[in-house]
């Protein structure tokens, strides 16, 4: 799957923004940052949306997350693009 | 010119069984992402009027991601002859994809299927929808589970954001669907919809957004069912994993245990004893023994092997194997089996949604390749389709093995599934490694767990032991009076006589194991079957066993792989199992006899 992905533009100020994989399991966070990618943004994963991570998957498979009501697995290089802040 | 009604939505909100409930056909119906991965086409009367009702696979947008998803887009986009509105840089993988499309006028409506207990999830491509200017109607489906979740929408003030008519339904039960009727009669009529006095929604992620926060409202606290708890234990490595295998071995176990049950108790004493010895007596009476009379009732005589292998060694675990599936697809665990092993299958270049194809391969490989339109890179159908090829033997072929082998030894016929599998990892490795592909990066929608509904599930069982009736049983007679016709006539012999350097020098069998070799590449079990009444050693009835299992895949499995792909594929796998086959076969019949 060809993804176009945004640069990545870290803001030093802001240091606890971590990628999606870094969030723990039952912990949430807000998006600040994702690739542009028409499939993540209809299942739910958008700028300012909350997610909550569900758990991490063995021998490397996905990242299980809820945005709202819905649970989706993603990828592990694709949870790395998202950059979110925990709350 | 009859009208056409279009239905579309989000993956797995139920499109398919309202076209059921409208249309009276069977297409599938099941609780994943990409069930339909083909268009399928009906009728309907509505007051006298015949219209057809046009079911294709589910998507988020108009983009699609997978060869399953461009049927589907090309319905709309070709039809209303503007091209895909691109919001956003298209992630379209499928540039191979050749989907054609009979594309001669835009359909009259388009009835727009929303998932009322996943709201959002369908709303992005509606507004699309909307943009296009396509005559639309929702159906708010599945308020069911809406209700459960402790969800309320707002149905007029929805239809009000929208201008367009809204109308709730619950598929499974068929309510709401006359209700339905009403409103596509009432949109074809009213032909000419004007929209223009209202301002149009822009398909924007911010118009989605706030039509959710007018229309959509939840029960605070939520309501948290059983249905999380379960999610929990199913979806999670622990005890997920655990509970996985035992899953797994209760299915296969099921499958074998039921399947068994119904051959000994039902189907065998009704044709042994009831069906085949009058036929047997009918013939010898009304022909003169020879010939003739051996092919209809000697010993490959099509009234006794022809109807005893299909319906006392195949019948059983074709009912046995498909109710077991209809239960797990319906249930929902089929997605979470796949994000579990997610990580796994990944190393043989799959993701984990791979699993569905190649178990709908334990049933018959045809539906199998199809499925894997639904998988979102063509390295991946390539490889789930050499797989399903190769070494995944179709309900048939597994009825033919535990006939063969179960009774004589269990520990042979467990030995032939694990070594399938070990070849199927070894492939899925090298093909990983060879076929070029870009990175897998998944991202799949797990769906609501559901209790499967009895009526749901008797309902495909019926479809299925009918498909089976027209296209297992009826070949496998057909393929069974072939092997008659050329076994009494001599030319199984001479066939026999000219390979037999192959079967016996090169795969240590008895000459006459070269008739499964010749009926095996008209159908899958019967590169089996043939075996069970020659008087086999266990290595070499598990020589035989895997011989038969890499065998040429059945010639409708390489025509669909012709369809699906390029006719040069299918030469190519028709040379890989043979080959396969016989290297592999030599090598055992050569290495078990150090050790037997
Ligand atoms: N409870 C409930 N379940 C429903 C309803 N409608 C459909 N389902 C179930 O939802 C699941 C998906 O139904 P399908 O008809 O296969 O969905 P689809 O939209 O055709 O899915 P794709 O072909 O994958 O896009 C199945 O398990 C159905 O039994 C409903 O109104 N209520
Ligand atoms: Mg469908």
């Amino acid at each position: 799957m060809a993804l176009k992905v945004e640069d990545l533009k870290l803001n030093v100020e802001r240091d606890n923004r971590v990628s999606l994989l870094e969030l723990s399991t039952g912990n949430n966070g807000i998006v600040l940052d994702v690739p542009d990618n028409i499939m993540l943004s209809t299942l739910g994963i958008r700028k300012g949306k909350m997610l909550h991570c569900r758990g991490h998957q063995l021998f490397g498979g996905p990242v299980v997350i809820k945005t709202g009501d819905r649970q989706i697995a993603l990828h592990r290089r694709l949870a790395e693009k998202i950059t979110i802040q925990p709350v | 010119m009859n009208k056409t009604i279009l239905l579309m939505g989000a993956p797995n909100v139920g499109k398919s069984a309202i076209f059921n409930r409208l249309t009276g056909l069977n297409v599938r119906v099941a609780n994943y992402t990409g069930t339909t991965v083909d268009f399928a086409s009906g009728t309907m009367k509505l007051d006298s009027e015949i219209i057809n009702l046009i079911d294709v696979p589910g998507t988020y947008s108009l983009c699609a991601t997978c060869e399953a998803e461009r049927v589907a887009v090309e319905m709309v986009c070709g039809k209303t002859g503007k091209d895909c509105p691109r919001t956003a840089p298209p992630v379209c993988c499928c540039d191979s994809g050749n989907v054609e499309v009979d594309l001669d006028k835009p359909p009259d409506l388009i009835v727009y299927v929303l998932d009322a207990g996943n709201f959002e999830g369908g709303l992005y491509l509606l507004l699309q929808l909307l943009e296009l200017e396509a005559p639309l109607l929702v159906a708010l489906n599945r308020s069911d589970l809406a209700r459960e979740k402790g969800y309320f929408i707002d149905i007029e003030a929805l239809s009000e954001q929208l201008n367009i008519p809204v109308v709730p339904t619950i598929a499974v039960s068929g309510d709401g669907l006359d209700h339905l009727r009403e409103k596509i009669l009432a949109s074809l009529g009213s032909n000419e919809q004007k929209r223009t006095e209202k301002q149009q929604l822009k398909a924007t992620w911010d118009n989605v957004e706030k039509i959710v926060d007018q229309v959509f409202f939840k029960r605070e606290p939520p309501v948290n069912s059983n249905r999380d708890k379960w999610d929990q234990l199913l979806t999670r490595p622990w005890p997920g994993l655990p509970l996985a295998a035992v899953i797994m071995l209760v299915i296969f176990a099921g499958i074998v245990g039921i399947g068994m049950g119904l051959r000994q108790f039902l189907l065998l004493p009704l044709f042994r004893g009831l069906i085949i010895p009058p036929l047997v007596m009918l013939v010898s009476e009304l022909l003169p023994p020879g010939i003739i009379q051996n092919i209809f009732i000697g010993e490959y005589g099509f009234l006794v092997k022809g109807l005893e292998w299909p319906f006392t060694l195949v019948l059983p675990y074709v009912l046995s194997f498909y109710t077991v599936l209809n239960l797990v697809e319906d249930s929902g665990y089929m997605p979470r089996l796949a994000i579990l092993l997610d990580g796994l299958f990944n190393r043989i270049g799959l993701a984990g949604s791979g699993i569905i194809p190649l178990t709908l391969g334990y049933g018959c490989g045809i539906p199998a390749i199809m499925a894997s339109r639904s998988l979102s890179s063509r390295k991946e159908r390539l490889i789930v389709t050499i797989l399903v090829c190769l070494a995944v033997p179709c309900i048939s072929q597994t009825g033919a093995f535990i006939a063969l082998l179960a009774a004589r030894s269990a520990a042979v016929m467990i030995s032939v599934f694990l070594f399938s599998w070990l070849v199927m990892i070894t492939a899925g490795l090298i093909m990983n490694r060879f076929i070029k592909g870009e990175q897998l990066e998944s991202m799949v929608e797990i769906p609501d767990l559901l209790l499967p509904r009895l009526d749901g599930i008797m309902k495909k069982l019926y479809l299925r032991l009918k498909l089976y009736i027209t296209d297992g049983a009826l070949p496998m007679i057909g393929a069974v009076a072939v092997a008659a016709v050329l076994y009494e006539t001599g030319i199984m012999a001479a066939l026999g006589r000219a390979i037999s350097p192959l079967v016996t020098g090169w795969l240590r069998l008895p000459e006459e194991a070269a008739a499964p070799l010749v009926l095996g590449i008209l159908r899958r079990e019967l590169s089996v079957l043939p075996l069970i009444d020659l008087d086999l050693t266990t290595l070499q009835l598990f020589t035989g066993a895997i011989v038969g299992l890499f065998y040429v895949p059945c010639i409708a499995i390489l025509a669909t792989v012709a369809r699906e792909f390029k006719p040069l594929f299918a030469l190519f796998i028709l040379l890989l199992t043979t080959g396969l086959a016989f290297i592999v076969g030599g090598v055992i019949a050569r290495l078990g006899a150090l050790f037997m």
